[in-house]
């Protein structure tokens, strides 16, 4: 029964926990400008992040040590400082962005302006990296998050024409008005969005964290292969909302508040009540996960103590970086930057860092010597190999594609 | 050597001005212009619209119309100077400036009315705004249309 308990519990916060402000901002905007036919860039960004979660859960579950760690023994530090630099500027964008959505969803409840609760909720976000248990954070924000499942309410309730939703998803081409490279450009970043770094540095971590051995391995698997495609479909549900009222009135999605449109038009003010919660668990835990990423990243690189399963006192070079990072965070954000502009650049940067991050997963998780009998199979190194060809192909194209495009215009 | 190690530096330098709009160079270009001007406000107008219509059927409370509003109110300025700002190459392109920003400040205006009526919580008011909002954009959709 408990098992059976830690399971669900585990599926429900994996669900809940996927979304983060990248895939409510890209969803969105990619729904309202190309209805559903780049849905397929989720589904193939949902197995991407399966396959390498996957990997990162199980080799924290059998050597008991986070994937960077190992990153850095097995390649040295030369490759892992790459890795390192990489993975912490896109992580540190997300954060950034995480708490300028924490921001943007107090503004929309309470109409008091962002730049107000910046701070405030920056020092939310450190207090609560400092004070509350690493359980509570995961399982309260990830239950919270499942309130997005209001999205998929309303596209039920606003009684689509679903043969038309299928078909564009099913057959994607690119909208008239829209150009071939746009298309890619968004393609890329909603790939990014899928598969950001930060999520197989904190899965992994989140592990050891949580004292994962082999006998869990079936818990992990379960909320790696059926919480993750669970919360790929609230994505989906997201794109599907803004293609049925947001595309037919020309709307481009540039703040959070739009994207709360089509469910405030089918669910009413029970539905934006349930939107809210779910829009403010999704971004303050994925800030919380985001700045323990780069703590956790920072930390096993240089071998210092990290985690929070120890007393912060033991750890302090660990909470040094979080607060540190919460600072830099806040100073971003109050250059009066727009949170939603850097959401869209961080997804597109995570999609350039993505090889950097998930080659050394694969050769880590195929080192014998850490691994023993759970190192890679055929079907875990095949998905793999072809996933690494598919993120080179997005990071490379990447960049030229912002600069033809003028960044999706 | 050193151009190798300045070039991510030329790149991260120009990614931000990427999004900048671009100066017309001929007609062709200002019509562009001024399509990305009327796109960008219909969809301002387009989202102020459906908050007012969810106020005014109550399914959206005034904090979050208030704020959807005033957001898209607040996209109107920078869309008006960035498309005023730009000189109309030929002395014929003077009637699209004037008809793009006619219909740009008369969307904004509809949109302060709205902003208005929401703060004081006037339905009629806001009633009236949402009438004028629709009109408004009526008319951004056919210039837009006769610009191709």
């Amino acid at each position: 029964m408990k098992k059976a308990f830690a399971l669900m519990l585990g599926v429900l916060t994996a669900i809940g926990g996927f979304v983060d402000i990248g895939d409510l901002v890209t969803n969105g905007l990619v729904g309202a400008r190309f209805g559903m036919s780049l849905a397929w860039v989720v589904v193939v960004g949902v197995v991407g992040i399966c396959v390498f979660a996957e990997m990162s859960g199980r080799v924290a579950a059998v050597s008991g040590r986070a994937t960077f760690d190992l990153i850095r023994e097995r390649l040295g530090p030369r490759v892992g400082v790459a890795n390192l630099v990489a993975s912490m500027l896109v992580t540190f964008l997300t954060f950034a962005a995480e708490i300028g959505g924490v921001a943007l969803a107090l503004q929309l409840a309470t109409s008091v302006n962002r730049y107000l609760w910046i701070p405030v909720v920056g020092a939310a976000v450190w207090l609560v990296l400092w004070r509350v248990k690493f359980a509570t954070v995961e399982n309260a924000f990830g239950l919270a998050g499942l309130a997005l499942i209001v999205f998929a309410v309303a596209v039920w309730k606003l009684s689509p024409d679903w043969s038309a939703l299928w078909s564009d998803a099913l057959r994607p081409s690119v909208p008239e008005e829209e150009s071939l490279p746009v298309y890619w450009y968004y393609a890329i970043a909603l790939f990014g969005a899928a598969m950001t770094p930060y999520e197989v540095f904190f899965f992994s971590s989140g592990g050891v964290e949580e004292r994962w051995s082999a006998k869990n391995l079936a818990t992990m698997r379960a909320n790696v292969f059926v919480g993750f495609p669970l919360g790929g479909l609230l994505s989906l549900a997201i794109a599907a909302a803004a293609t049925i009222v947001l595309m037919p009135a020309k709307v481009e999605v540039d703040s959070l508040g739009q994207i709360a449109l089509p469910v405030v038009q089918a669910t009413g003010k029970i539905g934006l009540a349930f939107l809210l919660v779910g829009f403010f668990a999704a971004t303050f835990g994925a800030a919380c996960e985001t700045s323990l990423s780069i703590g956790y990243s920072v930390a096993q690189y240089f071998g210092w103590q990290w985690g929070k399963f120890v007393e912060p006192l033991r750890a302090a070079r660990f909470h040094t970086v979080l607060l540190l990072a919460t600072v830099g965070a806040i100073a971003l954000l109050l250059t009066t930057v727009d949170p939603i502009m850097l959401t869209e650049y961080s997804v597109v940067f995570s999609a350039i860092a993505l090889p950097l991050t998930y080659l050394p997963i694969l050769i880590v998780a195929n080192d014998r010597t850490y691994l023993g009998d759970h190192a890679n199979g055929r079907v875990a190194n095949a998905l793999g190999s072809v996933y690494l060809v598919v993120v080179l192909a997005a990071s490379v194209a990447a960049i030229p594609l912002m600069l033809f495009t003028k960044a999706g215009q | 050597m050193r151009s190798r190690h300045a070039l991510p530096a030329v790149l991260l330098a120009v990614l931000p001005l990427t999004g900048c709009v671009t100066t017309a160079v001929d007609s062709g270009a200002y019509v562009e212009n001024g399509k990305a001007a009327l796109d960008s406000t219909i969809s301002a107008t387009a989202s102020a619209q459906l908050a007012v219509q969810a106020r005014l059927s109550g399914d959206a409370p005034r904090m979050f119309t208030d704020v959807l509003v005033t957001e898209s109110e607040g996209s109107i300025a920078p869309i008006e100077s960035s498309f005023g700002g730009v000189d109309p190459p030929n002395p014929s392109d003077d009637a699209l400036r004037d008809a793009v920003l006619d219909a740009v400040g008369t969307a904004g205006d509809a949109l302060s009315d709205a902003r208005v009526a929401i703060r004081r919580d006037d339905m009629t008011a806001l009633a009236a705004a949402g009438t004028d909002l629709q009109k408004a954009q009526s008319a951004l959709k056919s210039l837009r249309e006769s610009l191709g």
